[in-house]
């Protein structure tokens, strides 16, 4: 039978051993290249979502949504404003 | 950054299509598990004050009713409200409907027999002993791990099948906490561990199971409402990768934390203490990617009530978590250990965090099942200012007679008798803020009840216009 404190060392670093083999398995695949960080980040953003005004913004934030994602209804898919490269 | 295609999209509604019905499911045993949960909480805060009061039977003494609270919380409403909002959110993150719906509905089932099995198995005073792992190992454990496995691989199927070209940070956080907690569960309850070991292993799972379980599905929650909800990405997506791996790293040493001064190797307590305060980097991160994200925006709070619940469950968490490396340094420990100050610092965890941030994610994702608004902005109001007030009244009482109770604990001078005088009228006010939280409790409850049955303004949620929900049911009723 195996003494506590290693049983439990060996929980702690086989965990360990999975997530590193994880992170090297992502890191090898390209997910923490640059490019595809900032794609990552809207994974979660339907069309309209950046570009629909919300109602407790000021002018400022409305002009700035504006300026990066260009105006609300436009198709689906379409590039606008800047972020989506719509605007120069 | 650029949008992917739409026209390589599921429509929202094709997505919440299949998952609708289990995860109304969820959310339905999760509120009955609250309620529960609430009556027995407030029974055994009742019994500080009134110690002879139900003393007639063994299924009423403190003991039992105090335990029956705790699983009902974390096994019953947090672990089902989490389920569900993680069986709405996964198929949103990879653009594929869920996978294997009737198995997620049939792990649903097994999990709410166990469950009832566990909770009634300790009421009849079969307990195994083991904090957050009471419930029997031969009639009740087995049924949860099996539900919660049907459930986990729902979950992992529809990862599966992503359509997404990119994982989202959330998926990360949900997908793992879908890996780590079965293989918590079962080692937690392997009937193969005794004496220090024991303990040393149940302290493993106990708070890892924090770690690894609710904190990544909430923290993953929070990763998706407070950026969608804005219409803003998160103001630093590296540093969320960078609290996610930081998590996954140094969270499963934190355990021993809880056996500070017990009968273990130092090497092991010195290891906790170190990684406790490690856990300082992801807490930062995290904080700090949802502070700025909400810079310039908190005016949001009047308008979104996810927002309002998501925010301040972001905020506890970074309280919690601080409290905590704070309270694992040795000379903080000789003071709170053994005392309220853990049971304060457990509801800053369980109820000001995580409950909190799931009672958000109902709020976003309740009316995208019924295709209705929310009927009552004066009861989402209600809700929140009586959970706030609530909880905070809870925990500052808490905290301060934990505190004066172990500093009597510690003055060899100071009989015993006098640290149970010192926390006492704490405890009183503790049992107030209970029955506000109870409050709160029955309002959600009901509006959920609501929700479903009339609803507000009918009609299509639509996913391309996004209509303001949370504005309409609030503006009329102007929430403050």
């Amino acid at each position: 039978m195996l003494s506590p404190s290693l049983t439990l060392a060996l929980l702690v670093v086989s965990t360990g051993l999975v997530a590193i083999a994880v992170l090297v398995w992502a890191f090898l695949r390209g997910w923490f290249d640059a490019d595809a960080i900032a794609q990552q980040a809207t994974v979660i953003f339907e069309h309209g979502d950046l570009e629909a005004a919300r109602p407790w913004e000021s002018e400022t934030q409305h002009a700035e949504r504006l300026r990066l994602y260009g105006a609300p209804g436009g198709e689906p898919g379409a590039p606008a404003g800047e972020v989506a490269g719509g605007a120069r | 950054m650029s949008l992917e295609p739409e026209v390589q999209r599921p429509l929202q509604h094709e997505l919440d299509a299949p998952g609708r019905r289990v995860v109304t499911l969820s959310f339905a045993a999760a509120l009955v598990w609250l309620l529960i949960a609430t009556v027995y909480g407030d029974i055994a805060s009742l019994k500080f004050q009134f110690p002879d009061w139900l003393t007639g039977s063994t299924a009423t003494t403190f003991g039992v009713v105090r335990t029956v609270h705790l699983n009902a919380m974390i096994y019953g409403w947090a672990s089902l409200a989490m389920v569900g909002v993680s069986l709405w959110l996964v198929p949103r993150l990879v653009h594929a409907p869920l996978a294997w719906p009737r198995l997620a509905i049939a792990g649903l089932v097994v999990w709410n027999v166990g469950l009832t099995l566990g909770v009634g198995g300790i009421l009849l005073g079969y307990n195994d002993g083991l904090e957050w792992l009471e419930m029997d190992r031969w009639f009740a454990d087995p049924l949860l791990a099996v539900g919660g496995g049907c459930v986990g691989l729902a979950v992992l199927a529809t990862i599966a099948r992503s359509r997404a070209q990119h994982y989202y940070v959330s998926l990360w956080y949900i997908g793992a906490a879908f890996l780590w907690f079965p293989l918590l569960y079962v080692l937690g309850n392997l009937p193969v561990f005794r004496g220090a070991e024991h303990a040393a292993v149940n302290w493993f799972y106990g708070h890892n199971a924090l770690g690894f379980w609710f904190t990544p599905i909430c923290i993953g929650a929070v990763y998706y409402f407070i950026p969608k909800v804005l219409g803003r990405p998160i103001y630093s997506y590296g540093l969320s990768l960078l609290g996610f791996w930081s998590t996954a790293f140094f969270y499963a040493l934190n355990g021993m934390h809880h056996l500070i001064g017990g009968p273990l190797p130092q090497w092991m307590i010195t290891t906790s203490i170190v990684a406790s305060m490690m856990m300082v980097i992801p807490v930062a991160a995290v904080a700090v990617n949802h502070h700025m994200t909400m810079v310039g925006r908190f005016g949001a709070l009047r308008y979104s009530p996810t927002l309002r619940f998501v925010v301040v469950g972001g905020i506890s968490y970074t309280a919690v978590s601080l409290q905590g490396s704070f309270t694992s340094l040795t000379e903080v420990s000789r003071i709170t250990h053994f005392t309220h100050w853990t049971i304060a610092h457990s509801h800053v965890g369980v109820y000001a965090f995580v409950t909190m941030v799931l009672f958000g994610a109902m709020y976003y994702i309740v009316p995208r099942l019924t295709g209705r608004e929310w009927p009552s902005g004066r009861l989402i109001s209600a809700h929140f200012w009586l959970a706030i007030a609530g909880v905070v009244v809870y925990v500052i009482a808490l905290s301060i007679g934990g505190v004066q109770q172990g500093l009597a604990q510690i003055d060899p001078k100071v009989p015993f008798e006098a640290s149970v005088r010192a926390a006492a009228p704490y405890l009183t006010v503790r049992t107030l803020a209970a029955f506000v939280l109870t409050g709160a409790h029955l309002v959600f409850a009901w509006h959920v009840v609501l929700a479903y049955r009339r609803g507000g303004e009918v009609g299509k949620v639509s996913w391309h216009r996004p209509r303001p929900i949370e504005v309409a049911s609030t503006r009329s009723e102007k929430a403050s």
